[in-house]
């Protein structure tokens, strides 16, 4: 039951919102947790069993976080203070213990689950390189609905309680539904406990606004995905499958299609995400801030899958480079080089970690791996030339931030992105290079326009539809870069123009939508990571 | 709050932080600056500021940057 | 509770309005971008199965709806020329049920048919719920809101046709069959062997067939369950299964795949493709065995010596031409 597709949105989705509504206020979030449940039984339902350890894991480990929590405020009372320093030692031993074998069992399952085939099958080919005989078995094992992304919430829960940013919820039901929660649980956006949780229990009733801005805000998730996303896959496909006989320039517009196909179809999601839960008076975390306006590859990650990043610095990043062993490698850094280096070796590290997780997040391959390492060489470049650049603006008197720089800057930026979502639908990462290689040696730049591109599996018409459908996506984010809200703006305008615009926006999807004859559903490309 | 503001101009100079409204959301202060800031109060300080508070609420302006500092100094 | 300005009455009514306009600018969407003819270069989907619109109304005594093994098997020209009864195989790849009654009913828009022969191994064919919502739409209101099934015309659309009636000029010869002179042998073990267990059909697809049933009651049409020979997608299971139906039904049901002796059938060189399909020979053999069941039990009219269909008998002559056997 993709997203896109009519049973989601009329029958399931309709359903939920008339029943949560329906119900007394105190039995709302049982509908939640039902449809939820429900809802995942329908896509997966034999890998349901996994959720539902996590669930449990991090909710038992949360209550007995609790107990030693309390444990320790009633003895440290009676103690001294020489007491009170020993027992908060054991105390925070025990924390520890806790939480890391909650995450180590959590993250096991993920491990196991999504890794074991390329390990294994890695580790065989080390074998065989080495003459040894010892194969391990190839598991054939299904990847749970959403586990990348529960698992990540669920570890976020119980870190925060380990850290004593808020008390472990003694209710299983918030819990589990927090985990499960069915707009977020295929493709995220990846929410904190104290964003969410609360809302979901909360059973607050729909309001007109929240019903017809959710219903808004589906349909221009539906415009992107169908009109411009789907549209553009059957040439990216036709690319990517057949790299080898592509030339350089024909492989260059597949790059940049494919960029433009996986921002308008996870954004799209996103959106249709955000507005199924807005329907039901629930507010999810924000994925997308018009991510090709940055001016930097750092910018960037900060409106790209906004929730993985935040996640990654919050338990990662910051983890690593507050930890007390990087402070002391700081200071020492600081003193004997410089306070410059004192703070680019932590951070250096920490991002390291981060952009390693980043990249194997997305999935079990080398060429993951390879993109998470990409984008962390051009950010570690980029911290280490950055008091160059700023030197060399000021002797040249150039604002950094000025209209004709900062445009150069955007471009620049999306260069770089294109160059990361390249790698990202190689096929892997030898089919990268030979990709690469072709660009520098076979260009054959006639092929932008001589006709070449509109026989790989779109037409020209094909081409001005999603032209037209990104010049749309273009002046929306204009607007909303500005600071406008669209929903609001066009609220406020009179009700012929309003509804002038959304009967629009639905013809254009009925129309310029790429589905029915001649078109294979497109499986949501984050949706199985 | 003198050595606060001393140490936050070291690490970005030119910057008039008392009249910023919001250091992490208009970018001036991003993860690295934090890293180093973090560093230099822990020293200046003798606090302990753990990732828990590395959040916007608590180095949006001085003014919050400073009552984090008091708040972790009582402890 | 402070009064907004949404009310639950104008909220219900905006919406009933909003919606009531969409429907009708997809009303007038669909007739302007459906396609005007039912010739291949139109656009319509299916030239073949549509072919229908465009025979001389009220002419077609027979129409055969269901998926490939219809349109592979049955032969509209043979049964004329030897039975001289009129008939059209609207059959489309992978048609299921649902599929076959909104055919129908834009069969019955034009022509008054005595008798519907439905095939029924599409009866089986898997479909998933989002798949059943969209078919289930399409044999309801597929017709008036085409724009769903003909959007993709926009990149097609001359100006000219988009206000203009639809009139249809396209003429097929076979009505219908999909006609194949390829000869590759099924030779694999005997594939209907007895026994008593059935395969479920999927609730959806009994539904659609009941609608079916329900349609022709209420124009007075006769309705013949028949099932091809076809080794890939038949079995003594799915044979239970629709004599069963066919029984609480009261409708007759003919399995080809069971004494195929009966009109000397042969896997060796009655197949297309290997035992999915068959080709002119094998529709030959199979639609002289259906035309005389249909004289046995079916009151049909003989219209060979009526000068007005003298036509069919110069496709016929075509026809002929065409299988080489």
């Amino acid at each position: 039951m993709a997203y896109s597709s009519i049973v989601y949105l009329l029958p399931f989705l309709g359903a939920v919102v008339l029943l949560y509504n329906g119900m007394p206020k105190k039995y709302r979030w049982w509908v939640l947790l039902l449809a939820s449940y429900i809802f995942y039984w329908l896509n997966s339902p034999t890998t349901l069993i996994f959720l539902l350890l996590s669930t449990v894991a991090v909710y038992l480990a949360g209550i007995f976080l609790n107990k030693i929590q309390d444990g320790f405020d009633l003895s440290k009372k009676a103690l001294d203070k020489e007491g009170k320093k020993q027992l908060r030692k054991i105390v925070g031993w025990q924390k520890k213990a806790v939480c890391a074998c909650t995450l180590l069992f959590i993250f096991g399952l993920l491990a196991f689950l999504k890794y074991y085939p390329f390990v294994s099958e890695n580790i065989n080919q080390l074998l065989k390189m080495i003459h040894l005989e010892s194969t391990l078995p190839q598991l054939k094992l299904i990847l749970p609905l959403g586990i990348s992304y529960y698992t990540l919430q669920a570890a976020g829960y119980i870190i925060d309680v380990y850290r004593g940013k808020y008390r472990a919820d003694p209710h299983l039901g918030k819990v589990a539904l927090f985990l499960s929660f069915f707009p977020q649980i295929v493709e995220g956006p990846i929410a904190r406990f104290d964003q969410t949780a609360g809302q979901l229990m909360e059973g607050k009733r729909s309001t007109y606004q929240n019903l017809t801005w959710g219903a808004q805000l589906i349909l221009w998730g539906l415009f992107k995905k169908m009109v411009i996303a789907d549209r553009a896959n059957p040439f990216v496909a036709e690319v990517f499958n057949n790299y080898t006989e592509q030339s350089g320039a024909v492989l260059i517009m597949g790059g940049i299609l494919f960029t433009v196909q996986i921002y308008m179809e996870f954004s799209g999601c996103m959106d249709i995400v955000a507005g199924s839960a807005q329907m039901l008076g629930i507010d999810l975390p924000k994925n997308f801030a018009r991510p090709f306006f940055a001016t930097s590859v750092n910018d960037f990650w900060r409106r790209w899958h906004i929730t993985l990043g935040a996640w990654l610095r919050d338990y990662v990043f910051y983890s690593v480079s507050l930890s007390k062993g990087f402070a002391k490698l700081s200071k020492k850094a600081k003193e004997k080089l410089s306070p410059f280096l004192g703070a680019l070796i932590p951070s250096a590290a920490a991002l390291f970690c981060v952009w390693i997780c980043n990249g194997i997040w997305h999935g079990a391959g080398w060429k993951y791996l390879a993109y998470g390492m990409y984008y962390y060489l051009i950010m570690l470049l980029g911290m280490l030339l950055e008091p160059l650049f700023a030197r060399c603006a000021t002797a040249m008197r150039l604002n950094r931030d000025g209209g004709a720089f900062r445009v150069v800057r955007i471009l620049r930026t999306c260069l770089l992105v294109v160059g990361g979502m390249t790698l990202f639908r190689a096929e892997s990462l030898g089919a990268f290079g030979g990709i690469v290689s072709k660009v520098f040696t076979d260009l054959s730049p006639q092929q932008f326009y001589d006709g070449t591109l509109l026989h790989l599996g779109i037409d020209g018409w094909d081409f001005i539809a999603i032209a037209a459908g990104c010049v749309v996506v273009l002046i929306v984010s204009i607007l909303q870069e500005k600071g406008f809200c669209m929903r609001k703006k066009i609220a406020e305008c009179n009700i012929v123009l309003r509804w002038s615009i959304y009967l629009s926006l639905i013809l254009a999807v009925v129309i310029f939508g790429a589905y029915g004859p001649g078109y294979d559903q497109v499986a949501f490309i984050y949706g199985q990571f | 709050m003198e050595e606060l503001l001393e140490i936050l101009e070291n690490l970005k100079p030119g910057v008039d932080f008392p009249a910023q409204t919001d250091l992490i959301e208009d970018h001036i202060l991003d993860s690295m600056s934090v890293v180093m800031l973090v560093g230099e109060l822990n020293d200046a300080f003798d606090i302990e500021i753990t990732p828990v508070d590395v959040v916007p609420e608590n180095f949006k302006t001085v003014d919050a940057i400073y009552a984090m500092i008091q708040r972790l100094s009582d402890d | 509770m402070e009064k907004s300005k949404n009310t639950l009455s104008s909220c219900v009514i905006k919406s009933v309005v909003f919606l009531l306009i969409l429907a009708l600018l997809l009303l007038g969407l669909s007739y302007m971008m459906a396609p005007k003819d039912n010739t291949k270069a139109s656009g319509i989907t299916n030239p073949n199965a549509n072919g229908f619109y465009s025979e001389p109304k009220n002419s077609i005594d027979i129409a055969v709806v269901g998926n490939s093994d219809a349109y592979s098997g049955f032969s509209p020209m043979e049964l004329w020329n030897s039975f001289g009864y009129t008939s059209y195989v609207s059959a489309e790849g992978l048609q299921v049920p649902a599929g076959s009654l909104a055919m129908l009913k834009r069969i019955l828009s034009c022509q008054t048919p005595k008798l519907v022969i439905l095939e029924t191994d599409g009866m089986f064919t898997k479909t998933d719920a989002s798949q059943n919502m969209v078919n289930a739409f399409n044999s309801v209101l597929g017709e008036p809101f085409s724009i769903f099934r003909y959007h993709n015309r926009w990149k097609k659309l001359k100006w000219k046709d988009v206000l203009r009636k639809p009139y249809y000029t396209a003429h097929c010869v076979t009505k219908g069959q999909m006609l194949s002179n390829k000869v590759k042998p099924y030779d694999g073990k005997e594939y209907m062997v007895e026994t008593d267990e059935t395969e479920k059909i999927p609730p959806f697809s009994m539904l659609a067939v009941d609608k079916i049933i329900k349609l022709c009651k209420e124009n007075n049409i006769e309705l013949l369950l028949l099932e091809m020979p076809s080794e890939s997608s038949w079995n003594y299971k799915r044979h239970n299964a629709v004599k069963k139906f066919a029984k609480e039904r009261d409708l007759p049901f003919v399995d080809l795949n069971l004494d195929r002796d009966r009109f000397d059938f042969d896997w060796t060189t009655d197949s297309r493709d290997g035992g999915n399909h068959l080709n002119t020979r094998g529709a030959r053999k199979v639609t002289q065995f259906i035309g005389k069941y249909l004289k046995e039990h079916y009151d049909l009219t003989d219209h060979r010596g009526n000068p007005n269909y003298s036509v069919w008998h110069e496709d016929y002559k075509e026809y002929l031409k065409q299988i080489k056997i």
